[in-house]
């Protein structure tokens, strides 16, 4: 992403990203739709253009997200693929690279 | 549960002023050589593993020498012990004792407390003493507001004759010391056996704490691994993966355990290896009473119950889809309050992060059945989001039986195997 960007780190560890410069174009804020119904931080600023984030960033990453993933899937399929929830899991990688055969979703059927 | 190894359990006594041999960590020969000739022979070897019996499984060995040494350590570095393979062991000075007594401190659930458990007889196959003459278990239980004081243990031991008045003040004293460790870092058994006596001093010749996993964070020093109960072995890698999930958000849980970890016991049954993912554990045991009549193995057992969030499911499903080998993947909720949207979404997630290329959609026989709270919604977003169109996948709701996801599993396995071009 580049440009504006709205970020805000999530209880389990995570991270939200959007990206601000798509979302003047987006017609259905599906974004903030599907987090207000969860209670979530987000919220339309006053021009109604783009997220802005109703909480603090420390009431947010002691739980104010609920983390539901609402706002990255909703944006990909009703608003314009701002939205990129990042949630690491630790040691994941070195589990894969030490795997002797392929995991299921690697094979091309 | 957290068990700690051997090493590890004495470090902890230690730290509490209880006397333990002078000893090493060790890997290789040359380490347990130059621990040898660091603590004096004669020496003990210890496997370092999470179970118990070590001795009557051959896990521990003495040496007289560095000949003997060598041979010990080669011997238990090449061999697994109770099935679990030895990649560290414990070099320990031998200690000359004139008697061992076994001494526990451990929570009674009958009792709502701490309790002090003592066999005066030593504690070799202290299972069999128990369940022969439970009488020879001596038990105190602890007050836990009040404390335990060695003129407690006395008072126990009062009648006691075969220990001389030195021994049981010794024996007391060290009991003591075992509940201040079991009362500081949470556990919930610290057992030692044997207490080795001496003519001046309790020694634990062995040590097992077990650490109550839910208030590992209260001690992040110990910076113990841990992971879901999996049995007398270790941890696998994707099971402590799995458990750093829950460490780090308590909304809702995951609990993972790799039942069959190499699908060795499905491949000697013939039974077919699948990921599995349950909205509680009663649901998840009616699962598999269906499941495997019809031929298949869940390798995994997990139980994502409590409501977990959505980023939890993501996480989970990544890791279920992760072990090699599966030929299926059955979500199953039971009738729960859970807010299953939620769930969907992780699970919708997961699937678009692992099968980027189909949307979604997973290449192996898939059933997601979504019955409870919300799960109107959660079949509405599988579709939404094309999962529920997928060739391997069925969606089921409500209506849906243990045993109508059963057959629907095996019904839609037997055609994904047949387009494979490996029929029935």
């Amino acid at each position: 992403m580049t440009g504006r960007v709205l970020t805000f780190r999530v209880r389990s560890g995570g991270t939200v990203s959007i990206d601000l410069d798509r979302c003047p174009s987006c017609t259905s804020k599906a974004c903030v739709q599907v987090c207000q119904k969860q209670g979530g931080p987000l919220a339309l600023d006053e021009a109604g253009r783009v997220p802005v984030l109703s909480m603090s960033l420390s009431e947010i990453a002691r739980g104010g997200c609920v983390e539901c993933l609402g706002c990255e899937l909703d944006c990909a399929l009703y608003g314009c693929q701002a939205v990129v929830i990042d949630l690491p899991l630790a040691r994941f990688e070195e589990y894969l690279s030490g795997l002797a055969g392929s995991v299921v979703y690697k094979r091309g059927r | 549960m957290a068990r700690l190894l051997e090493h590890q359990g004495k470090d902890l006594l230690r730290r509490k002023g209880m006397a333990v041999p002078a000893g090493r960590v060790v890997r290789s020969v040359p380490e347990a050589r130059g621990a040898a000739a660091e603590i004096g022979y004669p020496v003990v070897v210890k496997a370092q593993i999470p179970a118990g019996r070590r001795g009557k499984a051959g896990g521990v060995r003495f040496a007289q020498s560095e000949e003997e040494l060598t041979v010990a350590v080669s011997s238990l570095l090449s061999a697994e012990v109770n099935g679990l393979p030895v990649e560290s062991l414990l070099v320990e000075k031998q200690v000359s004792i004139t008697r061992e007594v076994y001494v526990a401190i451990t929570a009674d659930p009958r009792l709502r407390s701490p309790v002090a458990l003592l066999c005066l007889e030593g504690g070799v196959d202290i299972e069999e003493t128990i369940q022969t003459r439970p009488e020879a278990m001596l038990k105190f239980p602890v007050d836990i507001l009040r404390g335990l004081f060695p003129y407690d243990v006395l008072n126990l031991l009062r009648d006691h004759e075969s220990l001389s008045s030195g021994e049981k003040l010794r024996v007391a004293q060290a009991t003591c010391l075992l509940y201040e460790v079991y009362r500081a870092f949470d556990a919930k058994l610290v057992e030692v056996n044997p207490l080795g006596l001496t003519a001046d001093e309790a020694v634990a010749l062995d040590a097992r704490i077990d650490l109550d996993d839910d208030a590992l964070a209260r001690h992040p020093e110990l910076q113990v691994v841990s992971a879901e109960e999996a049995g007398t072995r270790g941890a696998t890698l994707l099971e402590q993966i799995a458990a750093e999930i829950d460490r780090q958000d308590h909304r809702g849980s995951v609990h993972f355990v790799q039942i069959d970890p190499d699908l060795s016991y499905a491949r000697q049954h013939g039974l077919i290896p699948f990921g599995f993912d349950c909205v509680g554990a009663g649901a998840s045991l009616t699962m598999m009473d269906e499941l495997v009549p019809l031929g298949f193995y869940p390798v995994n057992f997990c139980d994502s119950s409590g409501n977990p969030v959505g980023s939890k499911l993501y996480r989970i499903t990544k890791v279920i889809f992760s072990q090699p080998g599966i030929e299926g993947y059955v979500f199953v909720s039971c009738v729960s309050s859970q807010q299953l949207d939620n769930t969907a979404r992780g699970i919708i997630k997961a699937l678009k992060e692992l099968y980027p290329e189909t949307g979604g959609q997973p290449n192996i026989p898939t059933i997601l059945a979504f019955r409870g709270a919300w799960e109107k919604e959660a079949l509405q977003l599988l579709a939404e989001h094309g999962i529920s169109q997928g060739k391997w996948v069925r969606v089921m709701g409500r209506e849906a039986t243990e045993k109508d996801v059963a057959e629907a599993f095996h019904s839609l396995y037997w055609e994904w195997r047949s387009a494979l071009g490996g029929g029935a």
